[in-house]
Formats: structure tokens, sequence, C-alpha cells
């Protein structure tokens, strides 16, 4: 056990030497960021009684929605994790056996003040608990569930670093999207019913209220112990050296070549970016609108235009921190190249815009179909404008904020407060093209092409400064990715 | 070809290269030689851009590396002691990602890349990512794609270490060749029996500062190895008794 200790107390050290190498409050826009983290938690207080009286007349609603939140945040701690400074795989020399690993795993997840948060306000959970008709049972099932969290998150980061897992894992989501879609569609509320009974929210919540609550206990029990041993299993399997799968790969990107200077930077930055977890986000939303596409008689052309705003959404990171998913050693190379900052800088911007054209091009056959070309058209130019609009604003941010982001995981450690500013002003596009149409038909085509310039002009005004900028924050950059 | 003059690099309070004036002539296969720590390497990553100089200026083929970065990046090839590798992308990938950047033409590139891959025996392992890839196949990926774009002048920081005794002697090889057409090769190492029989000048490094500067010629004449001058300035440490070992 001391072993451990010793090596939990290393990450530990190692973590907040980096935390306050960051700087101030300031740095990053960290005071804000506290401030807003702060308020949530507040505002997560002031629902534990409506909760606590709900639940004493044997009400769930209010508590299964505060379960389902703090079930997805200890989703955050493991999957979001990018500071772990020492890996399991780089313990594998040391006289460890794959439990203990396991185990300084499971400790690496509590190191950082966001975890704590996290466990403190599950663990406010219990005074409604303690109000419910079976308290002990409400509260065993609610620790329960936390676990099941901690193992969930953890079995799905492991199942991530293998490539089958992942075409399984984004296979999975599609057909449960697809399924939801479909229920949805139909409006079978007896089925949806049916389905959410076994989710473990429905569950920790029957196991305080419901008449047969150890039924409920047992299986979120029995649930937990598959996922754990599923953690456990697939943190073994992760273990294994990576040499041994030495091949001769084959990738779809491969087969493209991209011509021009920036083709293979482009490519680069196309794998890079189609690695953040965020990213997937956008698919259920592409899944379900083709779905309402082809379900609705006569879908809403003005739908379509909120659609290709809401598909930027999961994206933001990628513009707003475009040089997340590179390594210092490979901005040695950006720096070798004989390209300036503003061409460095295009071509981040234009992997960006082929991520966001891939999902584009996904709903567009159908929009064609159903709500002619001519919308389709206009689609495609409030797509343009949009993109304009994040990489305007990106630019400057990737430059000044920038965060380290790892590949199969959710980008964190960026400001919420930049990337709010940075939505609404790339979601400006969005709204003026839905008045306008609505308003003017398609007499909006004008007034797009003219926003289009307008964006056009901000947008060359931001790479230019924001490449005047790369030069002198390049070793920030290098430091907040190492 | 690479002259350097007052050349400095501080980070914070520490200097880790002072004042440093080098010249290397053009068609100069030229050794930068210093312990671990000496700044050797820092050199390079001024002379390649990578690092600003906090004073001093150098002119590699004409240009400044103050005034005119991009232009000498285009003519320089660089093997950088870290590599500048992107993990995600194979050794393919690096080599067309890096022709179309110096200018080249996909089908050229993909000509002089599979030239280089078939002489640096890493062809048929082409389509392996960098992140599978043994540190040898690393370092002639890097190699290959500081060569694919015919520089004019070569840094190469480490070329040797981690490479097996095969593909060292083809470096080697290419390197003669290159310097032969004309090429100004500049490297670091610390195997002195590789860098005597391979360069034609050298300087010894300490501390940041230039300890010697001179042509392989000065040395034989002088009737001592380069070792013998290297160890005259590099202080060499007795080995102690360690009573725990064994």
């Amino acid at each position: 056990m001391d072993r451990i200790r010793g090596v939990l107390q290393s990450q530990w050290r190692a973590y907040w030497r980096r935390l306050r190498g960051a700087g101030t409050l300031r740095t990053s826009n960290a005071g804000p960021l506290v401030l807003l983290g702060g308020l949530f938690v507040v505002r997560y207080l002031q629902q534990l009684p409506v909760a606590a009286s709900q639940l004493a007349k044997g009400e769930t609603t209010r508590y299964e929605a505060l379960l389902t939140a703090v079930f997805l945040a200890w989703l955050f701690p493991v999957m979001g994790e990018t500071r772990r400074s020492i890996t399991s795989r780089a313990l594998l020399h040391l006289p460890f056996t794959a439990n203990d690993l396991f185990l300084i795993r499971l400790g690496s997840a509590f190191i950082s003040p966001v975890s704590w948060i996290i466990v403190a306000c599950s663990l406010a959970l219990c005074y409604p608990v303690a109000l419910a008709r079976h308290p002990l049972t409400g509260t065993l099932a609610l620790l329960i569930l936390l676990l099941l969290g901690l193992f969930t998150s953890l079995t799905v980061t492991h199942l991530l670093n293998s490539a089958v897992a992942r075409v399984v894992i984004l296979g999975v989501l599609l057909v449960a999207t697809a399924i939801g879609g479909l229920v949805w569609l139909a409006e079978r509320n007896e089925v949806v019913e049916t389905l959410t009974s076994v989710l473990p929210d429905r569950l920790a919540a029957a196991a305080a209220v419901s008449s047969a609550p150890v039924r409920s206990l047992a299986v979120l029990a029995g649930m937990t112990a598959v996922v754990g041993f599923l953690a456990l299993r697939t943190f073994s399997l992760t273990l294994q050296p990576r040499q041994n799968q030495r091949s001769q790969s084959f990738t779809f990107l491969g087969l493209i070549d991209v011509p021009g200077r920036y083709g293979g930077l482009l490519k680069k930055d196309v794998r890079h970016y189609s690695r953040l977890l965020d990213i997937y986000f956008a698919v259920p939303i592409v899944l379900l609108f083709n779905m309402y596409l082809v379900g609705d008689t006569a879908p809403s052309a003005i739908a379509f235009f909120v659609t290709i705003g809401i598909l930027f959404l999961p994206c933001i990171s990628l513009a707003f921190n475009s040089f997340g998913l590179d390594r210092p050693l490979g901005l040695d190379r950006y720096t070798l190249f004989p390209l300036s900052d503003k061409q460095k800088l295009f071509s981040k911007n234009l992997a960006f815009g082929t991520i966001v054209m891939i999902l584009f091009v996904t709903i567009l056959p159908l929009t064609v179909w159903k709500l002619g070309m001519w919308t389709s058209v206009l689609g495609m130019i409030e797509l343009i404008v949009v993109w304009l609009a994040y990489v305007s604003y990106g630019n400057w941010l990737s430059v000044r904020e920038p965060f380290k982001m790892q590949f199969y995981r959710f980008a964190s450690g960026g400001s919420p407060v930049d990337a709010v500013m940075g939505v609404i002003f790339g979601s400006v596009p969005v709204a003026l093209t839905v008045y306008l149409v609505y308003n003017e038909g398609n007499g909006a085509l004008w007034k797009l092409v003219l926003m289009t310039v307008i964006y056009l002009a901000i947008f060359l005004f931001s790479l230019s400064r924001s490449a005047r900028l790369l030069e002198s924050h390049q070793e920030n950059i290098r430091r907040a990715l190492s | 070809m690479i002259e350097t003059t007052g050349l400095t690099r501080r980070f914070g309070d520490f200097v880790a290269v002072h004042n440093l004036n080098l010249r290397v002539p053009k068609g100069v296969i030229f050794g930068l030689l210093g312990p671990n720590g000496s700044g050797k390497s820092t050199t390079v990553k001024m002379l390649t851009g990578i690092l600003k100089p906090s004073a001093g200026d150098a002119l590699i083929d004409g240009s400044s590396i103050l005034t005119s970065p991009l232009e000498i990046k285009q003519k320089i090839g660089v093997l950088p002691e870290d590599l500048a590798l992107f993990d995600s992308l194979t050794i393919w990938e690096h080599l067309k990602l890096c022709g179309p950047v110096y200018g080249l033409s996909l089908s050229e590139t993909e000509a002089r890349a599979e030239q280089l891959l078939n002489y640096l025996d890493l062809w048929s392992d082409r389509h392996t990512f960098i992140e599978q890839s043994s540190f040898g196949m690393k370092k002639k990926c890097a190699l290959a794609m500081a060569l694919i774009h015919n520089p004019k002048v070569l840094f190469l920081d480490e070329p040797f270490e981690g490479i097996d005794p095969v593909a060292s002697r083809s470096i080697k090889d290419l390197l003669l060749l290159m310097s032969k057409k004309g090429i100004t090769i500049l490297i670091t190492s610390h195997i002195l029996e590789i860098v005597e029989r391979l360069v034609s000048a050298f300087a010894v490094i300490v501390d940041g500062e230039l300890a010697v500067s001179q042509t392989m010629e000065e040395t034989v004449q002088s009737g001592r190895s380069l070792e013998e001058i290297y160890f005259q300035y590099v202080e060499r440490r007795v080995v102690e008794d360690f009573e725990w070992i064994g």
C-alpha cells in the first residue's frame, strides 16, 4: 500500500506544481471559471430541498434529474483527464500487479479539485434520500450509482484505446439514437417508460421510494459489478505494450491525397480532430435531423438553418483551441517548416472547416430532396459564414488561451466564459440567416452574400492579428501543451 | 555558408550559449561537439529557427536568422534532437506532408520519398505509425524529411544515436555524397569515432562557450586525435569504487 501511496503522492505533487505554474486566477480566465463553477454548485445545492420534499412525497422527478447530472459529472474526472503525469504504462517496469496499477488509476482520478467538488455534490444527495421512504436502500443505491459512474467512465476510457471498440461504441451510439428517434417520432410513451426504467438513475430513485426497493438495489448493484469487472478487465488490456501492434496500417485518410501545400497538414489535423470525443455529440444530431427530414411530410427550412448552427457546437474546441491536440514536438515541426504564422493558423482553420463540412454533407442529400436545392445553397452559405465567425474568434483564442486536449477524451480545461462568448459570436450569423430567410425567403440571398463578405473581412483581420500574436506566444502554447 | 556572430541564448539567468562565433564554409561537414548540456542543441535550435537568440545573429547562405527566418527554413533541412514527428501519422504520410510544404509536387515528393526510404531500409515499414515505430525508424524518417527537398544546408542533431551499424554506414555515405555535391552539413554527435572519420572541421563547446574550432587537417598536422583534443577541454571522471554494486 505504501508503494501505491508513493506513486499517488508523486502524481499529486506533479499536478499541483503544474497548476501553480499556470499562474494566477487571471490566467486562462480561471477567476470567472471558479465563479461560474461556484454559481453552478450553489444552484445545484438549491435544488436539494426541492428534491427532498418531492422524495418525501414519493415523487422522484427532481431527484432523478440530479442523479443524472451527478452520473454524467462522474464521467468527467476520467474522460476529461489530460493532466495525469504518470501513466499506468509508465509504471509497468516497477514491481506492481495489475490490481495495484488499477488502484493507482482509480486514485489518480481524485487528484484534481474538480473531482472533490463532484464527490461533495454527489454526497450531498444523501440529504434528500434521508427523507425518502427507504433511506437506507436509497443511500446505498446512491453510493452504488456513483461507483457505477466512475466504473463506466473508466471502462469507456479504456475501450476508447482500441480502434475496434471505438467503432463499436460509435455504432451503439448510432443505434441508440436511431431507436430513441424512432420511439420519439412514433410517440410511444409506454415503450419509452419501459426502456428508461432500467436506467441507473431510475433504479437509484426506485430504491429510495418504490415498493420493491431491494430489487432495484440488486439490479443496480449487479450492473455496477459487471461494469466494475469490465473496468478492471479493460484496464488490464490497456497495459499491454502497443509495440506488438506494429502493423502496416490501413486508414481511409491514407487513401486520400489532398493537393496543395497544406494537403498533408490538413490530413494530419483532420485525423487529430476526428479523435476528440466532443465532435461525436454531433453524430446523434445529424442522425436525428435526417430522421426528422425523412419522417416529416413538410420539414421546416428554419430547422435546417438552426441545425447547421447546432452542428458547430460540439466542434467549438477545435476552433477555439486549434493547437490543443498537437504536442510540443509537433509544434517544433511546424516551426521548422517554411510556413508563416498566418499559414499555420489557416491550415488549422481549413481542418476545422473540413470536419464541419463532413458533418454537413451527411445531411445534405436529404436536405436537397426534402427542402430543395435553393434552401440547400442558402444553408451552404450559412455554413461558410458561421465557419468564418468561429475561426475569426477561435484564432485569437487558440493563440491567447491554449490548453491541452487528448485523443479520445473530451476537451477540458478551456474557459467556459471564452467558450460562451465564442458561441454567441458564432451564432450571430445563424440568427441573422434565420431572420433573413424567415422574413425575405429567397430574396435573402444577396444579404447572405453581403454577410459573407463582412465576415470574410473580419476573418482576414483576425487571421492577421492572431498570426502576429502567435510568434510571441509560441512558448506559452508549448508550455500549455506539455 | 554558416556564420554566427556573438550568438547567445539565455534562459532566465542561465546562459546556454554565450557569444558563439563560428564559420562553416560551403560543402563542409562540420562537427559541433561537446558534453551533455554544453549548448550544442540550443545552437542548432537557434540556427534552425526553433529558438530565438537572446543576442547575436547568424547568416545561413547569406540570410540572417533574425530577418529572414522563412527564407532560411526553405533552404535548410533539419534532423532535430527530439525528431519533431507527429505520432498519429505513418512514415509515408510524414514524407508526403513534408514535400509539398517545401513546394514539391506530390508526384515528385512520392518519387523522392520512395528512393530515400528504400535507401534507409524503411520502405517495407512505410505504413507504420510513428507511435508504433522503433527509435531508429523514427530517426530515419526524420532524416528522410530533412533531405526530401534537397536542402542547401543540413543540420543533424545526433544523427547516429540509436541507429544500427548498417543504417549508420548508409547515412555516413549519403552525407559524404551530399558534401561532395556542395551541401553544407552541420552535425552534433557524441560518437567521436564516427565524427572523426566524417567531418572536415569541428568545434568543441563547453558550458555554452566555444572551446576550440579547427579543421581535421590541422588536427592531423598537430599529431593528435580528435578524441585527445576533445578530452583536453572536457573533464573526464575517474571511475569510483561503488562498494554497494555487485
